[in-house]
């Protein structure tokens, strides 16, 4: 080498920089004018751009799509936090026109009884237990008592066992315990209905002599003092006259669907209020 | 050889790529001088003639691509490259807050440099909207020159089998 190899590397980046502001100046003159290796990078620079662009644009189409989806994402979050808030807002409207579709019956049920009553919500049940009954919002404040009888809009619910001074205990007719002094609408046979658990209620004491069929009304008799007569209490669901027997067996399917009542009337005596 | 037959289709892909890429992610808001970069790990690491090739290279690359005058960007990566050279002769340039600091201060010095020339050759005044450009785009190369840096010595290393291409 002609050069010493100390000076070497000051040489070559003088005749670099020296050589680029050569093309520089010469360029800055012929502002109009492409050079020959311009031309050449051009033309190998839009294949290239073609290829990488091309390669490129399914990048930025996933990129872009990646993007949209987190938007899309946080705005499906935000829809579905307001669809549930509107599930929500949907569902009390609905309890609020059912119970009033509700509260109409009772309404309606409180005018043709002939007897001050007391409205009360449902707020507990206990039909799976050996004691069928149900526990309500009014007590003896409300003027409730043991032994007042307990309807809705469906017919008789049983009677209040237990009463505190905001909440009453009712024992429905289906318990075990429940004896109630009833009568076949069409037939006018006189018997004693006795809860029979979850199979619902049996006539008692119904001779064989009487004609009872099935899907006859049963309704309260009024002997015993504590039902006013005439309320129904379901219909005959089934007559056995058996053999050996004095009496008739006799289901009867309680009127009332235990299971979804919610509100009820407690009808006061008469000694106690108007009417 | 084979380097410097490379080396004009490795540039000029670089130089696609990069207005390219950056346009996608950052949805064309920031532009990412990656080949300033390379222009820096060239002065630190690589030797004269091949560092020197490879600015001069690339800053004709970037001329065409950007439509400036042929020229300007090949003396200003030839000026960067210089002092990247001379300043790893003198100060240790492996430390990462250093990198990051002279690769800021490089392309804060490109966005003057270009407000320059449109100053003296065209008489604009287009300081303020290169410094908007410039500004945060430093900021991000500074960031990612650690790891670019990282990569390109892994590069260089395959390349060259892991012989130091600076001559001593």
């Amino acid at each position: 080498m002609l050069v010493p190899k100390r000076y070497r590397s000051i040489i070559i980046v003088s005749v670099l920089i020296i050589t680029s502001a050569v093309i520089l100046s010469y360029n800055l003159r012929q502002p109009d004018r492409t050079g020959f290796f311009r031309k050449m990078a051009l033309e190998a620079a839009a294949p290239a751009e073609g290829a990488i662009n091309a390669a490129v644009d399914g990048l930025s189409d996933a990129w872009k799509r990646y993007i949209f989806l987190i938007g899309l994402q946080e705005e499906n979050r935000r829809l579905r936090e307001k669809n549930d808030l509107l599930a929500q807002d949907m569902i009390r409207y609905r309890e609020g026109y059912l119970e009033g579709l509700r509260l109409r019956k009772l309404l309606a049920l409180k005018e043709q009884i002939r007897h001050r009553t007391v409205a009360a919500h449902v707020i507990d049940r206990d039909l799976g237990a050996i004691f069928k009954t149900l526990l309500i919002d009014r007590g003896s404040s409300q003027g409730l008592r043991v032994g007042l009888p307990v309807v809705s809009d469906q017919g008789l619910v049983g009677r209040v066992v237990e009463s505190s001074y905001h909440v009453s205990r009712v024992l429905l007719i289906i318990d075990e315990n429940s004896n109630i002094d009833a009568l076949v609408q069409e037939s006018r046979a006189q018997a004693i209905l006795q809860g029979a658990g979850a199979a619902g209620c049996n006539l008692k004491y119904i001779p064989k002599t009487e004609t009872v069929r099935v899907g006859d009304s049963v309704i309260t008799s009024g002997l015993s003092g504590v039902f006013s007569k005439g309320l129904l209490i379901g219909v005959v669901r089934a007559v056995n006259r058996g053999e050996s027997s004095l009496f008739q067996k006799i289901e009867v399917a309680p009127a009332v669907n235990f299971a979804k009542v919610e509100e009820i009337l407690v009808i006061l005596p008469d000694g106690e209020g108007k009417k | 050889m084979i380097y410097y037959l490379l080396l004009p289709l490795f540039s000029l892909f670089l130089i696609v790529l990069q207005t390219t890429i950056p346009g996608i992610l950052f949805f064309e808001k920031i532009n990412l001088d990656l080949s300033l970069i390379l222009v820096i790990y060239a002065g630190f690491h690589l030797g004269v003639l091949r560092g020197g090739i490879l600015c001069f290279v690339l800053g004709f690359m970037q001329d065409c691509m950007t439509g400036t005058v042929s020229g300007f960007f090949v003396l200003l990566y030839m000026l960067i490259f210089t002092a990247s050279l001379l300043v790893s002769l003198r100060v240790y340039a492996a430390r990462v807050s250093f990198i990051m600091g002279f690769t800021l201060i490089c392309a804060l010095l490109e966005g003057l440099m270009i407000a320059a020339l449109y100053l003296s050759l065209y008489r604009l005044n287009v300081l303020p909207e290169v410094m908007r450009f410039i500004v945060p785009q430093a900021l991000l190369l500074a960031v990612l020159s650690p790891a670019l840096f990282n990569l390109l010595h892994r590069i260089e290393v395959a390349l060259f089998n892991g012989t130091n291409t600076r001559p001593a």
